[in-house]
């Protein structure tokens, strides 16, 4: 006790009481100096500091906290925070901040995306709303863009139910466009005040449909219907929806500042969150404006838990509670109408909002109104044509590995890995968008990518252009016999793949889901090889070994898969590596893996010989072990490496890069958690720049990028997002000298694991759905900044 | 349904949060003069230093919005420092540029390059003694006079409880229990701003 009590371990009241014991106590005083020779020493910690900050530090400080934390009070009476650099006026003069022919009168409102200010246009006189883009978006180099393409788009809707748009411009880098200013308050701040009267029920929900049913036509989305996007203009009854399509500026870190996603996710559709479900298109407007009016006529929310994860997985998978059975007074037909809209699956709800528009018009229940083919839905298709249909969606969309990525997350969310997780779901979308916006020639590339002739057949026919095989005679005889394009299911386990050469037409290699079928390519000699020239191969949910002899000299390439001209696509696969071998060459090639996993014992290649205008994606994979990624010459390539985990020794190897070469990499949200260095140069023997780097989101818990022997610098080009001028030092820190844990093991461990067999690298991806509760992160396809 | 990190909502997961001006305030008047004194030891001038500060709490409240900075991955106090380092660094680099051949640059560029491997010691030790400080600053009147002096002189200065008790007028026992409220106070106080800054 008196130990205890000595070390301030005791509770405040037990340490009175032996306190006053002790006071009273001899024996205890002495035995109390006895042990205080090792008191806790302070005396370090409080040793004065030499040097003061000064006044110029506490001006700096000072203007630091007003740059960043505005208080929101100051809204509606000043210009505020980050945006005082763009809105300088000349003090002496005493005027108001201008842009272009607009006079800033009056902030009226801040969001994430942007803040709105009340203006005067002085070429027309008449005052207007003024939205500029918020400058901490600049840091998303594409955010301008989209902020002005959607505002564009929005300002093609021409209908008294929407606000006008006027114009849009950029100030000093910082988009921003003039709308009609709406004299009133949002639906939001209205219901805030109390429930409105019945009979406004029906005008309201007419007009936001008619404004919806505009917009759709001019094919704008909102994507974010809600009730402080809907305002009610005084003195009359005019109803008008703002904010259109602008949700999809949002980047992550907005939708975290707003608070939106994190603050009221009722709203929005189940397929905005779960890609399984289905696209997100006009309807998921719909499914938003029926909680919309849930909430109106109910004055709740359809869906509401006391999480926000909570309420997403109402929204996802429980009905809501029918109007009809609540003790409100509301037409049948305007409560049957809600209840079709909040319908989860897309296809049951109206199908579009011209039709809610009339259902509402004719007071008739929208089902009348409704195509026949609507109710096909009710039956659905058999379920395992279903799964078929989902892997074609994925194969067949650029959009596929993210969806993939998107579904693991969903199956995450529900472990409760945290709100985190939301806003990055939420954002995946635009993420994606953004993607494709910043790289035209990857964009340029994929939607083209041709679907070969046998997924077409199989989508005309089912199952039926799809040949099973069993074992290698099987496969040996359909790929002698057929001359065209070939989609195969493998039936077994195990399949020793023969050495074949797919030469001009395309092969798609497939194992049902409930196998873990096991593809092994293995040789006996270098030289043989699968190929593909000017075809595309498409593996699919299978397991890849490669086996076999490396080859004996450093330089000789004699890949165990050669891919020339062509395509290679490898999807949901986990792929092992021979050791010390090369193991895929691309050369000319597009190549992308998705949702794979890549192994190796010891230094295994992939080797790119890009042509100009090849891609190299490489998207929501697992990387772990020894893998080099060996770049060669090149020009206007392009390698995209997205939500990535790199575990290891994971090495990108330039070879003799010429002053041609260069290559343009994209790496964002990857986990560089590779051990030894993640780029090197080996032999540099150019100053030219022969990678430009350009990264956003990444986490480099260990990796230690960019080993350059040469010391050139300018032989990386860095941009982070952040700190575009700096150069690749950067890479060399360390973020921290603490391991990132994965599944409660360390990197260290999982390496060795993975070496001795212990485990495969793809559980390490499948076992993400039981990341714990303690924050603890499993390495792979999800990105895992968000922190537990 | 709670989230798992509803129990640590320290200083740092707070500024994640834009809307929150007292963490970011907070925040700024903390680790504002410990990035400034950092500048200083590292051969900045005051204006300098000044700006270092600014630049780098800038940073970091843009990482952090950013979910660039992971708690599960590393002390925050770590990253910190990574990124002081390399907003030097970069000061340097472009004073470098723009000044290459004098002989103050020459100095410089061998602080830039010289690799440091107390550095980061340097850090810890200063980062423990900034909260430290900060935190006597903040806590200091909460106390009578006699609590804090039992307090600081048999836990800073050294002096044995006894001395100090009849230095003070007190009895022992009174002395501990005033040391170990003010320790208590202390170190609860710096868990507020980081929590696994730990004072033993």
């Amino acid at each position: 006790m008196l130990q205890r009590f000595r070390y301030g371990q005791l509770s405040a009241e037990e340490e009175a009481v032996v306190g006053q014991h002790v006071n009273r106590c001899g024996d205890c005083q002495i035995m109390l100096q006895s042990v205080e020779s090792d008191a806790p020493s302070w005396h370090d910690l409080a040793t004065a500091n030499q040097v003061e900050g000064s006044g110029y530090l506490a001006d700096k400080l000072a203007a630091l906290k007003r740059e960043v934390g505005t208080p929101t009070a100051d809204a509606g009476t000043n210009f505020v925070g980050d945006l005082e650099p763009w809105l300088k006026t000349d003090p002496a003069k005493q005027t108001l901040p201008q842009i272009d022919e607009f006079i800033l009168q009056q902030c009226i409102g801040r969001g994430g995306m942007g803040a709105v200010f009340l203006a005067n246009d002085t070429k027309l006189a008449r005052q207007v709303a003024l939205k500029i883009m918020t400058p901490g978006l600049l840091a998303d180099p594409t955010a301008a863009e989209r902020f002005q393409r959607e505002a564009r788009s929005a300002a093609a809707i021409n209908h008294p139910n929407v606000v006008t748009i006027h114009a849009v411009g950029v100030h000093r880098d910082l988009p921003y466009l003039v709308m009609e200013l709406v004299d009133g308050q949002s639906l939001e701040d209205r219901l805030r005040i109390g429930a409105l009267p019945a009979s406004t029920w029906m005008p309201i929900a007419q007009q936001i449909a008619e404004g919806l049913s505009a917009a759709h036509v001019a094919g704008v989305q909102h994507r974010d219907v809600k009730p402080a996007n809907i305002l009610l203009q005084t003195g009359t009854d005019g109803v008008k929806l703002t904010d259109f399509g602008l949700a999809k500026t949002r980047d992550s870190q907005t939708l975290t500042r707003t608070g939106f996603l994190v603050g009221t996710p009722e709203f929005i559709a189940p397929e905005q969150f779960d890609p399984t479900i289905g696209p997100v298109d006009h309807r998921s407007d719909l499914f938003s404006f029926g909680s919309v009016l849930y909430w109106m006529i109910t004055g709740q929310a359809p869906f509401k838990d006391d999480s926000v994860l909570g309420t997403l997985r109402r929204v996802r998978e429980q009905p809501h509670r029918p109007i009809s059975s609540m003790s409100v007074d509301c037409p049948e037909h305007l409560a049957h109408l809600v209840d079709r809209l909040l319908e989860k699956h897309p296809a049951r709800r109206p199908q579009s909002a011209a039709d809610v528009v009339r259902a509402i018009a004719e007071r008739q229940p929208v089902t009348e109104l409704l195509p026949a083919m609507d109710l096909q839905i009710e039956t659905g298709p058999p379920r395992r044509s279903q799964a078929v249909r989902q892997g074609q969606r994925r194969r067949t969309t650029p959009l596929g590995g993210t969806m993939a990525w998107a579904v693991l997350l969903v199956a995450t969310i529900l472990v409760a890995v945290g709100v985190f997780v939301v806003t990055r779901w939420g954002d995946s979308r635009p993420r994606v968008q953004a993607f494709r916006a910043e790289s035209e020639g990857i964009e340029a590339r994929i939607p083209n990518r041709r679907r070969s002739q046998a997924d077409q057949d199989a989508d005309r026919n089912g199952d039926d252009g799809t040949y099973d095989v069993t074992n290698t005679d099987e496969l040996i005889e359909l790929l002698d016999q057929t001359a065209d394009d070939i989609r195969i299911r493998v039936l077994a386990d195990e399949l020793e793949l023969p050495t074949f050469f797919l030469d001009g037409r395309d092969m798609h290699l497939t194992a049902p889901p409930e196998l873990d079928t096991r593809l092994v390519f293995q040789r006996e000699d270098v030289d043989e090889r699968i190929q593909v020239r000017d075809a595309s191969l498409h593996l699919e949910n299978v397991m890849l070994e490669f086996v076999g002899p490396m080859e004996p000299e450093v330089d000789d390439i004699d890949a165990f898969m050669a891919v020339v001209d062509g395509e290679f696509l490898a999807e949901n696969c986990s792929i092992e590596m021979e050791s010390s071998a090369t193991c895929f060459l691309f050369e000319g090639a597009d190549a992308e893996l998705i949702h794979c996993d890549l192994h190796a014992m010891d230094s295994a290649a992939i080797r790119w010989e890009p042509q100009p205008g090849s891609v190299l994606r490489i998207v929501n994979c697992v990387m772990a072990s020894a893998i080099q990624l060996v770049l060669g010459e090149a020009s206007g390539d392009s390698i995209v490496l997205e939500h990535n985990t790199f575990i290891g020794e994971v090495n990108f190897e330039c070879l003799d890069p010429s002053s041609e070469t260069m290559h343009r990499l994209t790496a964002n949200q990857n986990v560089f958690a590779a051990t030894e260095s993640m780029m090197m140069c080996d032999r540099g023997t150019s100053s030219a720049s022969w990678l430009r780097w350009t990264g956003r989101a990444n986490q480099l818990p260990l990796a230690i990028l960019a080993v350059q022997e040469e010391e050139d610098e300018d032989l990386i080009e860095v941009s982070t997002g952040i700190e575009s001028e700096d150069p690749p030092t950067w890479f060399d820190d360390r973020t921290s000298r603490q391991e990132p844990r994965l599944d409660g093991r360390s990197v260290e461990t999982i390496w060795e694991q993975l070496d001795s067999g212990e485990i495969r690298p793809q559980q390490l991806r499948r076992s993400q759905g039981d990341a714990g509760d303690e924050g603890e992160m499993l390495i792979g396809a999800i990105d895992h900044f968000d922190g537990g | 349904m709670t989230t798992a990190n509803s129990t640590r909502v320290s200083l740092v997961t707070r500024l994640g949060d834009h809307e929150d001006h007292d963490a970011w305030a907070q925040f700024v008047d903390i680790y504002g003069p410990l990035i400034y004194r950092y500048g200083r030891r590292r051969g900045l001038q005051d204006s300098d230093a000044a700006d270092l500060a600014q630049d780098v709490l800038r940073e970091v409240s843009q990482a952090i919005v950013k979910f660039q900075y992971d708690p599960a991955i590393g002390r925050f106090r770590n990253w910190l420092f990574l990124i002081a380092r390399r907003v030097l660094s970069r000061r340097f680099r472009n004073r470098d540029r723009s000044f290459r051949g004098s002989g103050d640059t020459a100095s410089l560029q061998q602080l830039q390059e010289l690799p440091d491997p107390h550095a980061e010691d340097l850090w810890e030790v200063e980062y423990r003694k900034h909260l430290f400080q900060w935190a006597s600053e903040q806590v200091r009147s909460e106390f009578s006079e006699n609590t804090w002096a039992a307090f600081w002189r048999t836990a800073v200065e050294g002096d044995s409880p006894a001395d100090v008790a009849g230095a003070l007028g007190l009895r022992v026992g009174s002395i501990y229990v005033a040391r170990n409220r003010v320790m208590r106070r202390l170190r609860q106080r710096i868990a507020q701003v980081d929590e696994t800054l730990k004072l033993e």
